[in-house]
């Protein structure tokens, strides 16, 4: 192969596709990443707390609504640490190189170096051996991944309640952050009436979070500057941490500027064809195995295109999200100085079984970061005096983002469409429709959740359900199957009816955990590396 | 200069504070990246700046309340936005410190706002 580019071409930066070249190249492997690998000029972490920012930076403004005001525009999407004007290239470019079309499923995709790694809000819980083996994945290999994956970005956590479905067998896990004074006075409550809650199926605990709470390799330990959403604390993992570690190994390399369209295997290995994003001049690289970690959006345009498989559904799993801005009024008139960290101060987990296998889940976290010209829109008062009420009632609000299990139903699907008109002559269109029963479900869930918040001392205010596709969990699109049939997976990560084509990110899991995917993702990323090398 | 006046009134509605010239300078650049009101929108708009102390605090509590997504409100947020962000303010947005008999004030404030809320909604067809 004249072209030839590495022994392994790992498609995607994300949190799957740098977690599978780490494992690659300490085999010794060569490995190349390739992506459109967008940047961000605005990145670094700021000596100054974020009241101190508040007080005296002039230059605030570009923090919280960015240099071109575009955090005041109105979006259903963005959410948590994705609203950031300082991470707006999340999904840059997306519409223009990715074209995606739906009336009912609102994924965010990302051409970022980091993928969409770069919003994560650092929750890591492990899926249940239950959750495992209905997501078809192989429950011994994910627990040895796990431990590999914690030791490589590290991960805090106070062992409590919940650690059966956070990080139930992982060892080496630091101490837990140090959560702030709204989530204290929950956490009191809780113990007061643990048992009652634990019958009706609800356990509180503090996170598990990739944001390091001691000194890890040349890494910082969390600096409780508030200022999580909006800075890139290196005590924080994100993909960049991976990148630049394995940047100084002689056999990996980062192309980036490019989207990869399709692939064209060979009995050898196989080529990798690309479209240059600012030349757009098309290319192809050849490799002896290709690993897809492109989001199952990306993944599956490549697929479905390679094997020219035009109006072919593929089915898709999307957690259901929603959020519940709520009051706690002990803390009203209060201030809260200490320091502290913008990430999710608790977790609160559902489990009406008690078999840790439906499990839905609350991230709770305090709104002070977040602004309040964010929730002027919410209050049915002038601005100014919406202001004057939002000041008062600020320290005492929590947000409650909900998240619940997803599983296969046949009204969720995607399929590629010719567009000559599009950057790489595709589109993808997707159709999302959640039966009644799903529905039902989903609000009698979210109701034993508002009941449970209540009975923590939490007002809540409103359920706000974004557009579907909000929880920017998504997987499902080629279900693990041991057969060798056409677009599933082998339980290896092996794309069914090929030799040398694996898949490292979401596709494969058939059921997707309300717990928040990444961790796992990482996990099976690295089981699913070392598998393309036994084979 | 309209601009300018325009960001004059709506910083000293929003804060109570009139603004210094680098305040408005930068409600003036940000300005430049909102969208176009609708043409009945447009025209509460400048009449609000026309009579801010009566006008604004009711067209803008009716917006609230009967067209919470209207460009109009989608304005009105982002110069809050801007204020938020302005180091002078920002004792404005952040939580204080505040007596037990503070939550009366609220109260009785409150009623006030909602009041103006329901006063500007019956006004707002008329203007």
């Amino acid at each position: 192969m004249s072209e030839w580019l590495a022994d392994y071409i790992i498609i995607g930066s994300g949190p799957s596709g740098v977690q599978a070249a780490q494992t690659l190249t300490e085999a010794g492997k060569t490995v190349a990443i390739i992506d459109a690998g967008l940047k961000t000029d605005n990145t670094g972490s700021s000596p100054a707390s974020f009241i101190q920012t508040r007080q005296t930076d002039l230059q605030q403004y570009k923090k919280w609504v960015g240099e071109d005001f575009i955090a005041t525009k109105q979006t259903n999407i963005r959410t948590g640490s994705q609203i950031a004007p300082s991470r707006k290239h999340i999904n840059a470019l997306t519409d223009e190189l990715t074209p995606f079309l739906s009336e009912n499923f609102f994924p965010m995709e990302s051409l970022a170096e980091g993928g969409l790694g770069v919003g994560w809000g650092l929750g890591c819980c492990a899926f249940s051996d239950k959750e495992l083996s209905r997501a078809g994945l192989p429950v011994a290999e994910m627990a040895k991944s796990y431990q590999v994956i914690a030791d490589r970005i590290g991960i805090s956590y106070t062992p409590d309640d919940t650690k059966p479905y956070t990080m139930p067998g992982i060892k080496n896990i630091q101490s837990g952050i140090q959560v702030d004074k709204n989530s204290t006075h929950l956490l009191r409550k809780y113990e007061l009436k643990k048992n009652t809650f634990n019958k009706e199926g609800f356990f509180l605990g503090g996170p598990s979070l990739a944001l390091l709470t001691s000194p890890k390799d040349d890494r910082p330990s969390v600096n409780y500057n508030e200022m999580d959403f909006y800075d890139d604390d290196a005590a924080a993992y994100r993909p960049a941490i991976t990148l630049k570690q394995l940047s100084s190994a002689a056999n990996f390399r980062h192309i980036t500027g490019l989207l990869v369209t399709h692939f064209e295997e060979t009995d050898t290995g196989c080529f990798v064809y690309y479209t240059d994003i600012k030349t757009k001049e098309s290319g192809r690289f050849g490799c002896r195995k290709l690993i897809l970690a492109a989001n199952i959006l990306g993944t599956s345009r490549i697929i479905l295109r390679s094997a020219r498989l035009y109006n072919t559904r593929l089915p898709f799993l999307c957690n259901h999200y929603s959020y519940v801005p709520s009051l706690q009024w002990r803390m009203l008139g209060r201030t809260d100085e200490q320091p502290r960290t913008a990430t999710a101060q608790l977790f609160l987990f559902h489990d009406p079984e008690k078999n840790n296998e439906d499990v839905a889940m609350a991230s709770l976290y305090s709104y002070r970061t977040l602004l309040l010209f964010r929730l002027l829109n919410q209050v049915p008062l002038g601005t100014r005096d919406g202001r004057i009420l939002l000041q008062y009632l600020l320290p005492a609000i929590t947000i409650a983002g909900i998240h619940q299990p997803d599983r296969k139903t046949s009204g969720k699907y995607i399929w590629i469409e010719k567009d000559d008109d599009s950057f790489n002559g595709i589109i993808l269109r997707a159709s999302a429709e959640i039966d009644e029963e799903e529905k039902r479900k989903y609000k009698k869930r979210e109701a034993l959740f508002l009941k449970t918040l209540k009975k923590l001392g939490l007002q809540p205010l409103k359920k706000i359900i974004p557009g579907y596709g909000a929880s920017i969990h998504y997987a499902g699109t080629l279900p693990y199957d041991n057969s060798e049939k056409q677009l599933t997976l082998l339980p290896t990560g092996r794309l069914a009816m090929h030799r040398n084509i694996y898949v490292a990110d979401g596709s494969g899991f058939a059921f997707l955990p309300a717990k928040g995917i990444t961790f796992s993702l990482m996990a099976n990323a690295h089981r699913t590396a070392l598998n393309s090398m036994k084979e | 200069m309209e601009l300018s006046k325009e960001c004059r009134v709506l910083l000293r509605y929003i804060t109570g504070k009139t603004p210094r010239e680098n305040i408005v300078e930068l409600f003036h650049r940000s300005a430049a990246n909102l969208p176009a009101l609708p043409a009945k929108e447009q025209r509460i708009w400048d009449k609000c700046i026309r009579y801010p102390l009566v006008l604004l605090p009711l067209a803008d509590a009716g917006m609230a309340w009967r067209k919470p997504s209207s460009l109009f409100r989608q304005r009105m947020i982002h110069y809050a936005a801007i204020a938020e962000s302005i180091p002078e303010y920002s004792r404005l947005f952040l939580p204080r410190k505040r007596s037990v008999f503070f939550p009366i004030l609220v109260f009785f404030r409150a009623g006030y706002a909602a009041a103006k809320t329901l006063i500007g909604s019956l006004l707002l067809p008329a203007l």
